[in-house]
């Protein structure tokens, strides 16, 4: 039967063809809005999943990570006298403007982090020393801004917020949500490029004491005033919501791949179901030979996996193109070859759903009706 | 079936390419290898300051208002000790000069007037001082002469004519006095009444006139009570209490005949001398000796004065001259202030006003500064300070003005720490942080091409320090942006660099994990892991 359902398939190539150039495009998009979605997602929380630390401390009534309120300077010294905190590390996340070669400014993310504990440095550098970043002015450049800054690399200068600042360190691939360029830096820096105070801090990371409860410790620190506490995942989960719920951009690009997924299952749907008709006879021949409905239906399932394979692996292709040209642009395709793997599924599923209407079809066909002329 | 054939190679052509973005991309062995060397490797502290003279800035000011005159100097230029740098107009200071100098000579003409005049006032009084004690001196000795002398013939014969001329004298005396009693009494006469009815007939006989006539009614009534008051006090006579004091002077007159011709009588019978008291002799002896003394005294006393003018009126006219020459002496001295001088040898880095312009006082004109020694007073962050900064390490000084070259400095103080405050006007310094501020002298170059930039440097200039805290030599070392980093645990990350194996035939790169040492701007020591001539090239993005 799958040699029955293969010569159908040679027999017209260019209907084939044509059949997984759309059952591609469909998965292609549907992949490219699944990638951009989890990218969406890891961007929006970044920094707080690759930062060290059990527990966050943050200004209280605070919706947005990326945009936060200043917590009193007292806070850390509070959150360090709490009762199972190991050690508490401050973070700063500040915007600013880097200056271009032509006088324009691009608006950069700074993340500053206490050099000497190092908690919430990058975590991924690809040059220099995350040592250096307590120097004044010193601070990181992340390989997909790179362009967006003048192809700036290691010793360049140039000014941010107005103050001088010299690249130490060159980070690969840390972007922000919002597209910005992300910069890494320390506190001093962080307050000396967004112009706060000496003791301005975001957010307090927290360590627990081997064995401390992680609930009693926030329970404690959700004590202090005008402050919020969170758990590492419980913060990170937060960051997403408000990105990709609030905003209405998961549910946008969620939509956009279930069309994708939607539009490959008419496309191949409609090609499988031509291809059905035209065979129709051949179909109700093999029934009446004596063929099963269930090896009817297998061959045009066959057809439909055999369509699904390579469907998928065009679809890899644009994925492949589309992560080059957008991630250079600094957007995350978060999706990996495993991942990409294991959605092959997904293509079968949606080519043997597309083929659910032509196996209706055959298997409602009598073989008497081959014979009426 | 070609087609189909053509297709299918088509779909995996593709389906490697997916797969090679996704599995792996090796590092871009097209970019050509850098090969490990060794090099001198330093490590530095940088700070970014200011050049600074030796010393603070000293600003130059007129202590008066005026209008600047002239300005001889000018910013960047040089000035040595005591060279006029500025003048202020003076010609108010001039003209309290000359006028001071007229008052000079004029107390000093009234010091002389009055040295001269008091001298000869005083000498003529002393003079009269001295003969009226010398009198009193004589008349002293004639006293104590008279008392030890017995009295002479002579002396009394005298002393009889004298008691006879007295009595004559007393007697002529009575005569007169008697003959005014009689006189008075013997008033009104007949013919003073007759003369003063006659007056008061002719006043009558006027002022029945005036009656008639009318004019001149007043003046006759008048005189005609004149006339009736005086005729009234003729009549009356002299009045009681003139008739006494008559008789009281005739008495004085008959008693001083009589006391006179006792004394006559005394004098021609006289009584044996009588022995002169030693309490006399020793009272005039003692006066003659006190007049003596005096005459002495005020012998002294102008002999003095004629040697010493310095009475008071002379002080003040002293004085007056010296405050005369006092405040010529301040004037001339304030007139020096009309020009400014440099304190030292220095550098003009200021020029505040123009010729003409009006100053108020204490406005600066000038800032200089001792610019002999050229230091550079720079901020390095405060974990530098923790036994690394030390006097007499080595530091390179760069500025945007020297463009690559740099010059050689030497740390000669590290002063406090605290927080930024050097470069806080210029907005492109970085903020916050703790700091500390070091100092460092250039070193004057041997080099000529640096001798130009060393000759450049101005004080305020903006550089940029590195202090060399260590270096070594020799050392196997590797660009920075050659070195790649992976996350380590406990916040220590591992580096690596992408190692080249020359001999294989596909230059891909592997990565080889390496132990760093110290590092500058540029190159990072490898203690171990890469061997001298090793290839490496750039680790590449992954960019996920």
């Amino acid at each position: 039967m799958i040699s029955l359902a293969f010569q159908i398939i040679l027999h017209q190539p260019v209907r084939f063809a044509a059949a997984l150039l759309g059952v591609s495009v469909a998965a292609g998009l549907a992949f490219i809005q699944l990638g951009l979605y989890i990218g969406f997602k890891e961007n929006a929380s970044i920094i707080v999943d690759h930062s060290d630390g059990d527990l966050w401390v943050c200004a209280q009534h605070q919706e947005n990570f990326d945009f936060p309120k200043l917590l009193a300077p007292r806070t850390l010294d509070v959150v360090r006298s709490t009762r199972g905190v190991k050690s508490a590390h401050p973070m700063l996340i500040v915007f600013s403007h880097w200056k271009l070669k032509n006088g324009e400014e691009k608006t950069v993310q700074i993340v500053g982090f206490d050099t000497e504990t190092k908690v919430g440095r990058p975590w991924c550098l690809l040059r220099g020393f995350s040592e250096d970043l307590g120097d004044p002015g010193t601070v990181t450049v992340d390989t997909t801004a790179q362009r967006k800054l003048d192809n700036s690399d290691l010793n360049s200068m140039t000014e941010i917020g107005q103050v001088q600042a010299r690249i130490v360190g060159v980070t690969d691939g840390i972007r922000s949500f919002q597209g910005n360029p992300m910069l890494f830096t320390g506190l001093d820096n962080a307050r000396s490029f967004g112009h706060l105070p000496s003791d301005a801090i975001h957010y307090v990371i927290v360590e627990l004491e081997p064995g401390a409860s992680s609930a009693d410790v926030l329970s404690s620190l959700r004590g202090i005033d005008y402050t919020e506490a969170y758990t590492s995942a419980d913060f990170s989960t937060k960051a997403q919501d408000y990105w990709l719920n609030s905003t209405g951009a998961g549910p946008a690009l969620g939509m956009a791949a279930l069309m994708g997924l939607i539009v490959g299952v008419v496309v191949a749907g409609q090609v499988l179901y031509t291809s059905t008709l035209e065979h129709l006879k051949e179909y109700g021949t093999l029934k009446a030979m004596g063929a099963s409905n269930m090896q009817v239906t297998g061959v045009i399932m066959a057809q439909a996996v055999a369509g699904a394979i390579p469907a998928h692996i065009i679809a890899g292709g644009f994925l492949w193109v589309a992560g080059k040209f957008i991630g250079g642009a600094g957007i995350h395709l978060s999706i990996n070859f495993n991942e990409y793997c294991a959605a092959v599924g997904l293509t079968v599923l949606v080519c043997v759903l597309a083929s659910l209407l032509s196996v209706w079809k055959v298997m409602s066909v009598e073989p008497a009706e081959v014979f009426k002329g | 079936m070609v087609k189909a054939i053509v297709w299918f190679l088509v779909f995996v052509l593709i389906g490697c390419g997916a797969a090679y973005f996704f599995i792996w991309s090796p590092p871009d062995a097209g970019e050509l290898p850098h090969p490990v060397q060794l090099k001198t490797i330093w490590r530095t502290a940088h700070g970014a300051g200011l050049i600074e003279g030796y010393g603070a800035v000293t600003r130059l000011k007129f202590p008066f208002a005026g209008i600047v005159d002239e300005i001889e100097a000018k910013e960047g230029g040089t000035v040595k000790l005591n060279d006029t740098v500025a003048k202020l107009n003076s010609t108010e200071a001039d003209d309290h000069i000359a006028l001071e100098e007229i008052a000079l000579k004029e107390a000093k003409a009234k010091r002389d007037a009055i040295t001269a005049r008091k001298n000869a006032e005083l000498s003529e009084k002393k003079e009269a001082e001295l003969k009226r004690a010398h009198t009193d001196t004589l008349e002293a000795e004639r006293n104590l002469s008279k008392l030890k002398t017995p009295e002479k013939v002579k002396d009394r014969q005298d002393r009889q004519e004298d008691a006879k001329l007295a009595l004559e004298h007393a007697q002529r005396a009575l005569a007169l006095a008697e003959a005014e009693e009689k006189q008075l009494l013997s008033h009104p006469t007949p013919l003073e009444l007759e003369a003063a009815d006659a007056r008061l007939n002719l006043a009558k006989t006027r002022n029945d006139e005036a009656k008639k006539s009318g004019q001149g009614l007043e003046s006759a009534a008048a005189e005609m009570r004149y006339a009736l008051a005086d005729y009234d006090k003729i009549k009356k006579g002299a009045s009681d209490p003139d008739k006494e004091a008559a008789g009281a002077r005739t008495a004085q007159a008959k008693s001083a005949v009589d006391r006179a011709e006792a004394e006559k009588r005394r004098i021609e019978r006289p009584d044996a001398p009588i022995p002169v008291p030693v309490a006399d002799i020793e009272l005039a002896t003692k006066t003659l000796a006190d007049a003596q003394a005096r005459e002495d005294l005020k012998r002294k006393e102008l002999e003095s004065l004629r040697h010493d003018a310095d009475s008071a009126e002379s002080r003040v006219a002293d004085a007056l001259v010296e405050r005369s020459e006092q405040n010529l002496k301040s004037f001339k001295k304030m007139k020096l202030g009309y020009e400014l001088r440099a304190p030292f040898e220095g550098l003009v880095i200021k020029r505040l006003a123009e010729p003409g312009a009006l100053l108020a006082p204490y406005e600066d004109v000038l800032w200089i500064v001792d610019f002999t020694r050229k230091r550079v007073r720079a901020e390095f962050d405060i974990e530098k300070l923790q036994s690394l900064i030390k006097k007499d390490l080595k530091a390179s000084i760069k500025s945007r003005a020297f463009g690559k070259a740099e010059l050689s400095a030497r740390v000669v103080e590290i002063g406090k720490a605290g927080t930024r405050k050097l470069l806080q006007d210029d907005p492109s310094q970085p903020r916050g942080g703790e700091v500390v501020e070091v100092i460092m002298e250039i070193d004057s170059p041997t080099d000529a091409d640096k001798k130009p930039l060393f000759e450049m440097l101005r004080p305020g200039l903006r550089v940029e320090a590195d202090i060399v805290l260590e270096s070594r030599a020799n050392v196997l070392c590797v660009p920075k942006s050659y070195l790649g980093t992976d996350p380590g645990e406990n916040g220590v990350d591992k580096k690596y660099v992408m190692k080249v194996n020359p001999n294989a035939k596909k230059q891909a790169a592997k990565k080889q994990e390496v132990n760093c040492g110290i590092r500058d701007e540029y190159y990072v020591e490898i203690l171990d892991g890469l061997n001298t001539d090793d290839l490496v090239v750039r680790p590449k993005a992954q960019n996920k």
